[in-house]
């Protein structure tokens, strides 16, 4: 059950009582699906199946999306064409991509111009559809698809034809503009720099555009690091090596902003609140030193390329894959829990220290005599001794003597102990750590339910952890359930105020039985003479009061 | 999740330091521009260079086919016949004057030279050519063929397998083709 109420900003804010609420609910996985009547006509039912932004769970958002990607899909595909060894011979592979984009892009126009007069921004119009045509959005769309039809009737110039068809682009406006204006409300009276922090950080004050701007840069990452791993093809490095060139450059000027905007507004986070210790605290947090090393290779290419041999830092280009470990938990999990085992983990890395060099010093013992040139001295006995330990056994080395082969057996037994604690370790505590995060979520959610009700930052929270800590719907509901007992038994307990027990009459009626109770007890254990000589003494019982005494008391 | 601190700026026009940071930004953005300039100009210069060799290639694969016919106008370096013992040299002495004159090493602004590998610790190699003669070695042997640089003396009076690639900015090879000539 949900009610409404006022936020501090003044907007409503929905609260859902516990009591009532189903966990596929509370996660967001409603089976009844959106609440759209089939009675209504069908153009209204249409648009609230595909455009109406009011509506949760119909293919508003879905649609976006996918109209998101295929505008930066076109974008991809007008970069690919001028790359001559790439389009001559996808010719037509590249015709029919555009053909079904504008086949995509003309059905969302007419859909759009069909369902104006549904719309609300043009519903109130004299004339909704006209209204929608001249919509800067609608005139967006129609530059879109426009050159197109333009090249059949009029002959075009093929570059002008292509500038045009970038205008595609500016459909993303359609998705990025309500996120600006919601960005805009959010942080209205707020700072620049507060307003780069809801930017670049997770915050109340994001709101959709610092989801927007998290996807452009894991699409940039995503894209770079594609193109690192394709330049190492050779066939595809030598055909378009420029571009990588240019597509290197963008990466890295996009990151360099979103470094430089991490460092500068880190400072409103709390615990970087100090100008230049905080500052340095984020450069030195792990996740800012992997940004670093995501760009750092350019610089130090370019610059000093020309005196030092830096080519091996391109593959460093690859540490930008980590950066997407920003928007993932597991791995903030693993590093906890390898703080936490660090003492184990260590003593563990030592014993296997210590049995590679003991198993490479009776190598080269056993059988340095009977290959010298492979078992030369204990360093280069190092390789086998690990290779044999860690159950690799390449067979590039190999014992000979039977002492030496006897010495071998041995150790690989040990070694297969010992070089399995640490994998075993690892699996175990990691488990531990996330039975431990769900504990704390569990106890968490407990506090928040505590007042009966979930906000919808409470619930926002609760999706995201249950999704990070895989709770399930079952779990959720034994929690739901757990949480709703412990009310009860709290309120039995009466620590309830006596109106808010009086509002509910069963609860009233529980109470009353408890004083009832309380009072016979209290005739039981109590001496009745003294009791009645002080009541009588002190003034404090009325004579009814004393008549209902005497009457419990003889009837306990 | 983190939790920022609340506004306690009285206004939220942009300040000093938000201008500084405004600075600090277009500076860092100059700088990658500069500096994607002039890795585009090196990779350019590349280009240049595989256009070379590509060039070098296209016209020692098609000379390959006509090279030994009696009528072969290119004297020197026509294969067969009467052309026993015409050295490479005098070949490529033709092609640099006539075919191929005006080649440059962009990175240089020379002829480029032949080389017989690149070597990244030597950056004067950038843009240089190297052509090696690829001699099959026995069946059954580790590796099929033995690469030497083909070198002016040699004999082009046969069928010969060439391998061809230029030098990039680093000084790395970057293969074109194995032709036959």
């Amino acid at each position: 059950m949900a009610q409404d109420l006022n936020t501090p900003n003044g907007a409503p804010q929905k609260l859902i009582d516990i009591e009532s609420v189903h966990a596929k609910e509370l996660l967001g996985m409603e089976e009844s699906g959106p609440q759209i009547s089939s009675d209504q006509p069908l153009r209204k039912w249409l648009y609230d199946w595909t455009l109406n932004p009011n509506i949760i769970g119909n293919f508003q958002k879905s649609l976006d999306g996918w109209i998101g990607i295929l505008i930066v899909a076109n974008l991809f595909a007008l970069v690919l064409e001028h790359v001559p060894a790439l389009y001559e011979p996808n010719k037509h592979l590249f015709h029919y991509f555009d053909v079904f984009s504008i086949v995509i892009f003309v059905m969302e126009y007419a859909l759009r111009f069909y369902l104006a007069p549904e719309d609300e921004e043009f519903q109130k119009k004299s004339s909704p559809r006209t209204a929608y045509i001249f919509s800067p959005f609608a005139i967006i769309d129609l530059l879109a698809i426009a050159p197109f039809f333009l090249q059949a009737f009029i002959p075009v110039d093929l570059r002008a034809l292509r500038f045009l068809r970038l205008l595609r682009i500016l459909k993303l406006f359609r998705i990025v503009l309500p996120a600006v204006k919601e960005f805009s409300e959010l942080n209205k009276g707020r700072t620049f720099r507060q307003k780069i922090h809801a930017l670049v950080f997770e915050s109340p004050y994001g709101g959709k555009l610092q989801g927007i701007f998290d996807t452009f840069i894991g699409v940039w990452v995503i894209i770079s690091v594609l193109a690192v791993v394709l330049e190492s093809i050779h066939s595809v490095s030598y055909l378009i090596n420029v571009e990588f060139v240019i597509l290197d450059t963008l990466a890295v000027a996009v990151f360099t902003v979103e470094y430089l905007m991490r460092i500068y507004a880190c400072v409103e986070e709390p615990r970087y609140h100090n100008a230049f210790l905080g500052r340095f605290k984020q450069a030195r947090n792990p996740a800012t030193v992997i940004d670093l090393l995501a760009i750092l290779p350019f610089f130090l290419e370019v610059l000093l390329g020309s005196v030092l041999d830096l080519r091996f830092l391109r593959t460093f280009r690859l540490a930008r894959l980590l950066k997407l470990t920003r928007y993932n938990d597991s791995t903030k999990i693993l590093t906890t829990v390898i703080a936490r085992e660090w003492p184990v983990i260590s003593a563990s890395a030592f014993i296997m220290i210590l049995m590679v060099i003991m198993t490479a010093s009776l190598g080269y013992v056993f059988e340095h005599e009977a290959q010298p040139e492979k078992f030369d001295n204990i360093p280069n006995s190092v390789y086998w001794a690990v290779i044999t330990l860690a159950s690799v056994g390449y067979g590039d080395l190999s014992p000979i003597t039977a002492v030496g082969r006897f010495m071998t057996v041995v150790m690989a037994l040990l070694g297969i102990g010992i070089f399995a604690i640490p994998a075993a370790l690892l699996a175990s505590a990691f488990g531990d750590q996330l039975h431990k995060e769900r504990e704390m979520l569990k106890k968490n959610l407990r506090d928040m339910m505590k007042d009966g009700h979930l906000d919808e930052q409470e619930i926002a929270q609760l999706r995201v952890e249950a999704k990070r800590l895989h709770i399930t719907i079952e779990e959720l509901n034994a929690l739901l359930e757990q949480v709703h007992n412990d009310r009860l038994h709290a309120q039995s307990r009466s620590v309830l105020p006596l109106h808010v027990i009086a509002e509910k009459p069963a609860q009233a009626v529980e109470h009353y039985k408890m004083l009832l109770s309380q009072i016979n007890q209290l005739a039981l254990m109590t001496d009745a003479a003294k009791f009645e000589q002080a009541a009588q003494a002190s003034q404090n019982l009325s004579p009814k009061e004393l008549a209902l005494w005497q009457h419990f008391k003889a009837n306990s | 999740m983190n939790s920022p601190t609340p506004s306690t700026h009285p206004g939220t026009a942009p300040t000093f330091a938000d201008w500084i940071f405004i600075v600090i930004v277009i500076g860092a953005l100059a700088l990658v521009a500069y500096l994607g300039e002039i890795a585009y100009e090196h990779a350019q210069q590349t280009e240049k260079s595989k256009r070379n060799g590509e060039a070098l290639s296209a016209w020692l694969s098609t000379a390959s086919a006509e090279r030994f016919a009696p009528d072969y106008k290119i004297k020197a370096c026509a294969g067969g016949g009467d052309a026993k013992n015409s050295p490479w040299g005098a070949c490529l002495e033709h092609l640099l004057q006539n075919e191929f004159k005006g080649l440059q090493n962009p990175f240089k602004g020379a002829a480029p030279q032949f080389i017989e590998q690149c070597n990244p610790a030597d950056k004067s190699l950038k843009g240089d050519i190297v052509l090696l003669k690829m001699t099959p070695t026995p069946p059954g042997s580790a590796i099929p063929s033995i690469n030497t640089l083909l070198v002016a003396e040699d004999s082009i009076d046969q069928k010969l397998q060439l391998s061809i690639g230029i030098c990039d900015k680093g000084s790395y090879l970057v293969k074109i083709a194995d032709i036959e000539f």
